[in-house]
């Protein structure tokens, strides 16, 4: 049974928008093993808008590449398919991040900030115990606070009344959310993964970030985004709406097997891989920002 | 271990870190000594930042830092909910309180 309050969230949930369908064409075609970087390229060219975001990433001083880099399938053969779809993905998310509301720019900013550092401390884990996933542990862990997202356009009043309660009391803001209302931020993000038909394991971890051990099949993608999250608090990466870091589930020592001996390498690896995204998301903000009045010049395979 | 711009980088100074292009290829180990065609490949792959050693007179600036260093430590700690007596919560805030501490002087 839906409270008023989140039954309220449930009708702006229609109106959120709704990831490109390009995004999942792309993610059904690179499941596809037959397909190929020109299949791929074709599907991507369809897409003006995402087509100038890849070329203008590829090309920025985030990847490096000594020569421009002028067509969408080259882009492909030197990326591989798995990070194109991470940098769609990631930049289709940041539309959905992106401000409406001048007030709130640094709010967002700072949760923009603490998705972006949980995605990449998940990385580094994942990659540390050798997860078979490491791009959908990326994906998971950048929208495993999308709720808060949801509550800070379609509920701000709500969203801040819990922040301030947060700050208040020095709790986290979803013991805030749990006094004040009869759902969390969980529950949005878990209603928006339904809208936007993201696969279980993301669901789960959303849903299941501050309890991991409920996250039944995904108990193990739950506990590396619930490690995450405390390693990007514990570094300060932005903000999750309040100043403090969630206690060590037992799960991360049962689960994972993080050894305290592991924390310095972790953690060192982290903050590399943190300031080196920098850049790419300021490289996404630009792309974003010139892709939806981009005049896009031909592209030619 | 100071973070600095390629622009930085002189000859002779040390890597802190390995350092890997956009496909995760190693393009030079920990503990290469710079030399300038090392600095040369690194513009040319677009390198902009890197990791090096921090020269022997900036252990001084560091030798006056452990109050600072313990404070931060303590302030980490005292943000964790639930119990704290767990030794992978201290070594977070240990490494935590130290990458931030060396974080402080590269803000302008």
């Amino acid at each position: 049974m839906l409270s008023p309050r989140l039954k309220a969230l449930v009708r702006h949930i229609d109106d959120l928008p709704t990831l490109p369908r390009t995004v999942f064409r792309i993610t059904e075609m690179i499941n596809n093993p037959g397909a190929s970087a020109r299949d791929l390229a074709s599907v991507i060219t369809d897409d003006q808008v995402l087509t100038a975001r890849l070329l203008r990433l590829v090309n920025s001083s985030f990847y490096g590449f000594p020569q421009r880099i002028s067509t969408v399938t080259r882009a492909i053969v030197l990326l591989g398919f798995d990070a194109i779809r991470h940098l769609l993905l990631t930049t289709s998310v940041f539309d959905v991040f992106s401000n409406r509301n001048q007030e709130t720019t640094s709010s967002h900013e700072d949760l923009w900030d603490h998705s972006l550092g949980c995605a990449v401390a998940a990385k580094v884990i994942g990659r540390h115990i050798r997860h078979e996933k490491i791009e959908e542990l990326f994906v998971c862990a950048l929208l495993h606070d999308i709720g808060k997202i949801v509550s800070m356009v379609y509920a701000p009043d709500d969203y801040y009344a819990a922040v301030r309660l947060a700050a208040e009391k020095n709790s986290l803001l979803i013991e805030a959310e749990t006094e004040l209302f009869e759902f969390t931020h969980t529950d949005t993000g878990r209603l928006l993964a339904e809208r936007w038909h993201l696969p279980a394991m993301v669901t789960e971890v959303i849903v299941h970030h501050h309890t991991p051990g409920q996250a039944g099949a995904f108990v193990r993608d739950a506990t590396i985004v619930h490690l995450a999250d405390i390693l990007c608090r514990a570094l300060r990466y932005g903000s999750g709406g309040d100043n403090r870091i969630p206690a060590l589930d037992q799960c991360v020592c049962d689960l994972l097997n993080i050894q305290k001996d592991q924390i310095d390498t972790l953690l060192r690896e982290i903050e590399a891989g943190f300031n080196d995204i920098r850049p790419f998301t300021e490289a996404i903000t630009t792309a974003a920002s010139d892709g939806h009045k981009a005049v896009v010049t031909p592209v030619i395979f | 271990m100071r973070r600095i711009q390629l622009k930085e980088a002189q000859v002779d100074m040390i890597l802190a870190a390995d350092i890997d292009n956009a496909q995760q290829m190693l393009l030079l180990k920990k503990g290469t000594c710079l030399t300038a065609k090392n600095l040369r490949m690194l513009k040319s792959w677009g390198i902009d930042r890197l990791y090096v050693e921090l020269p022997a007179n900036d252990d001084a600036d560091n030798a006056q830092a452990p109050e600072n260093l313990i404070d931060l430590e303590q302030q980490i700690l005292s943000r964790f909910t639930g119990p704290v007596e767990n030794p992978i919560v201290s070594e977070i805030c240990h490494v935590a309180a130290e990458i931030i501490h060396d974080r402080r002087p590269l803000k302008e």
